[in-house]
């Protein structure tokens, strides 16, 4: 016989609670995790593509205090854009790098470029002669890669080029012409957007979902590929336990990247200010441990429910990738006909929740219910319908 | 091989930590499929074989005492305990060796054996501790710190065991133990199965080669079709029915030939099987070897062997089902 003679002995220990037990698996899901080395490669990249480098800004950059406007961005915010509230004379030609709100009004005499919008409550002057609301003159092109915005009547005189945009809740009157790029049309009010800041930087959010589609994909699916579901039913869990397990789990591995990052921003940021209102950056911070968490929690319940309808890990990667990608791109393209659209894009629930949790408004045009609604749906429904598929197939439904 | 629970030592206290399972018309439908139809069974204690075809319903049965089926109708009770009702208490003290593969891939047998000790309960350093253990009892050496993607079949069968008893349960139900082992593999196997029911647990072990469950089980059940055909201590399914008989007799041809012609008018013949020079036969309805033994001597034969007729597993089995029928 093979056997060894090794007789079978009776293991006498005390057994830990019940309700502790979901713990087990969490910790096992993180060490698995921290062994894959598609994981590692995606902390350590994402790390230092979308934390290093602003980490290294909050330090070295001066700063008064720890900003809202630092993790989320301004309004209008970016570089080269402006707020019109007085007047500018304009002798010669003016290139805006951005967009800007026309509230006051221009005076020009020279060409003006605008690589962003121009909105305008106020008038551009040709000539150092007042013309109705906005008005673009033979003296004055105006060229716009942005949209054009009108609320009120826009005179065309001069020649209209541009790339963007024309939308108008105004009557056009031309006597110049109309460049064949450019669109007529009519549209809703403007919606403004909190754009850049830390937490809405490129890396932060590619490197986001890519880590969630990673941490995910195989949480359930792996279990439901190599039948080892049965191997945990037939030990003292409940369904719930095994999902709080899986998602703890997830979101030890999420949080390094999703919210570990983002204290050590505030807190250099916070050791680093040159001025004494520490309050201001203390509710900062307090706000980025609130924006923190929902990023780490945010994709789970969507990524788990993909991972418990494949028994395949690499389909439930790309599933989860991939359809995060197309609800981005449907927002995308959608959001141009009606702006809430935009909350369909997971990216953009993010944002405009940063937004509210930095005590700013959701940009106009946006329902803030709707968005609290889409929320809480994208994280309970999933959540809701993964614990009635792993009960059905713990009772072998 | 290792004597069995009712040969050792302390029989009184191994009594005492043995469980019992009781089904009391038990019904699981899967859709329109009844798999198993109103099942009423009393699992005693000790090494139990649960024997029948493929499809007969021995792993519906398992699953549903585990409470990894939902059933339809009927009653489940596992020493005293409901496991619809207190599902973690009843698996507390269960192991379960699945029949087919389940095993995470990703792993080695240490990480899961001590990983599914920790899920039952036990400390990390107790179920690391226990995983060694375990290991070393089943046969599993150097290889445990292997992938199990890796191992052969027997070495999977060998880990899905080391799985089922790394939390010492009292009770163990194994599925198939022996599914895809080679000859020396499946004896490993039983051998271990034995070693472990000598620790006084109820051991149900699911199978459809008899001569496995002949030889590590007391007591089997039989079922078919989802329903319980046959149910006993082996050893009294085996005693045959009364005034059968099993009698060798030897001599020449022509002898035996009217040996056969007279006894055939006094008794039933059951059964007869010609070997060289000599044929078996199984006769019912004499009660004392008297009138054989003089048959015998009048047509010049020796009777060589003469005795109450047993039955094989086998028998029994395909007895179980003639009468079903």
């Amino acid at each position: 016989m093979g056997v060894t003679p090794i007789e079978y002995r009776p293991w006498e220990g005390k057994r830990t609670e019940n309700y502790l037990r979901f713990l087990v698996i969490s910790l096992t899901v993180f060490r698995q995790k921290l062994k894959s080395k598609w994981v590692l490669a995606i902390l350590i990249i994402g790390f230092i593509l979308a934390h290093v480098f602003f980490i290294i800004f909050a330090v070295t950059v001066p700063h008064e205090k720890l900003t809202p406007e630092m993790m989320v961005g301004d309004d209008p915010p970016e570089e080269g854009n402006y707020d019109i509230n007085g007047e500018i004379f304009v002798e010669g030609s003016m290139d805006m790098g951005g967009a800007f709100d026309l509230n006051g009004s221009i005076s020009l005499e020279g060409r003006m470029d605008v690589d962003g919008d121009l909105i305008g409550l106020g008038t551009i002057v040709g000539d150092g002669t007042p013309l109705p609301p906005l008005t673009i003159t033979d003296d004055g092109a105006v060229y716009v890669n942005g949209t054009v915005i009108i609320y009120g009547e826009m005179e065309i005189i001069g020649s209209l080029g541009g790339t963007g945009y024309l939308k108008g809740n105004c009557t056009i009157v031309g006597f110049g012409r109309i460049e064949e790029r450019a669109e007529v049309g009519e549209e809703g009010p403007y919606i403004s957007e909190r754009q850049g800041g830390y937490l809405k930087n490129f890396f932060f959010v590619i490197f986001t979902l890519l880590l969630a589609s990673l941490v995910c994909a195989d949480l359930i699916a792996e279990d439901l590929g190599d039948n080892s579901f049965i191997l945990f039913f037939s030990r003292p869990i409940k369904p719930r336990d095994y999902l709080a397990g899986k998602i703890i789990g997830a979101l030890w591995i999420m949080g390094i990247f999703c919210f570990l990052p983002l204290i050590i921003y505030c807190l250099a940021a916070m050791g680093t200010q040159s001025g004494g209102d520490y309050g201001t950056s203390l509710r900062v911070l307090g706000a980025t441990i609130g924006a923190g968490l929902l990023t780490t929690f945010f994709f789970i319940p969507y990524g788990i429910l993909i991972s418990s309808m494949t028994k395949r890990k690499s389909y439930a990667t790309i599933g989860i990738f991939m359809s995060f990608f197309v609800l981005i791109i449907i927002g995308g393209i959608f959001q141009n006909f009606d702006k809430n659209w935009a909350l369909i894009d997971p990216t953009r629930i993010l944002f405009y929740s940063y937004d509210i949790i930095y005590g700013f408004s959701v940009p106009e045009g946006i329902n803030a219910g709707l968005l609290g609604a889409i929320l809480v749906s994208i994280i309970i429904i999933p959540l809701i319908v993964v614990y009635i598929r792993i009960y059905r197939k713990a009772v072998g439904k | 091989m290792e004597s069995k629970p009712n040969e050792q030592d302390g029989e009184e206290k191994l009594a005492e930590r043995h469980i019992r399972i009781d089904t009391h018309g038990l019904v699981v439908r899967f859709g329109p499929i009844v798999a198993l139809n109103s099942f009423s069974v009393g699992v005693p204690k000790g090494i139990v074989g649960l024997l029948g075809p493929n499809g007969a319903g021995k792993s519906t049965f398992i699953k549903a005492v585990l409470g990894l089926v939902e059933a339809d109708e009927g009653t489940i009770k596992i020493d005293g305990l409901d496991p619809r009702k207190d599902t973690t208490q009843v698996r507390d003290m269960v192991g379960y060796l699945p029949e087919h593969d389940c095993l995470i891939n990703y792993m080695n047998a240490v990480e899961l054996v001590s990983y599914m000790g920790q899920i039952s309960g036990m400390s990390s350093k107790d179920a690391i501790q226990r995983t060694h253990e375990v290991l070393d009892f089943v046969g599993v050496g150097e290889e445990r710190y292997r992938i199990i993607s890796s191992y052969s079949t027997g070495m999977k069968q060998k880990v899905k065991l080391a799985q089922a008893i790394v939390h010492d349960p009292k009770i163990l139900f194994l599925d198939e133990p022996t599914n895809g082992m080679d000859p020396q593999g499946r004896e490993e196997m039983l051998e271990l199965i034995t070693k472990i029911g000598a620790s006084g647990k109820t051991i149900l072990v699911s199978s459809h080669i008899l001569q496995e469950v002949e030889k590590v089980s007391q007591y089997v059940i039989i079922i078919n079709e989802g329903a319980l055909v046959k149910e006993g201590q082996i050893k009294t399914l085996m005693v045959g029915e009364k005034n059968v008989f099993k009698l060798r007799v030897r001599g020449s041809q022509q002898g035996i030939e009217n040996f056969g012609k007279e006894l055939e008018k006094l008794f039933n013949i059951v059964s007869t099987e010609d070997e060289e020079g000599q044929q078996s036969l199984v006769i019912k309805g004499t009660e004392s070897g008297k009138k054989l033994f003089k048959l015998a001597s009048e047509a010049g034969i020796q009777i060589r062997e003469f005795g109450p007729a047993t039955l094989s597993l086998e028998d029994i089995f395909i007895g179980a089902f003639k009468e079903g029928d």
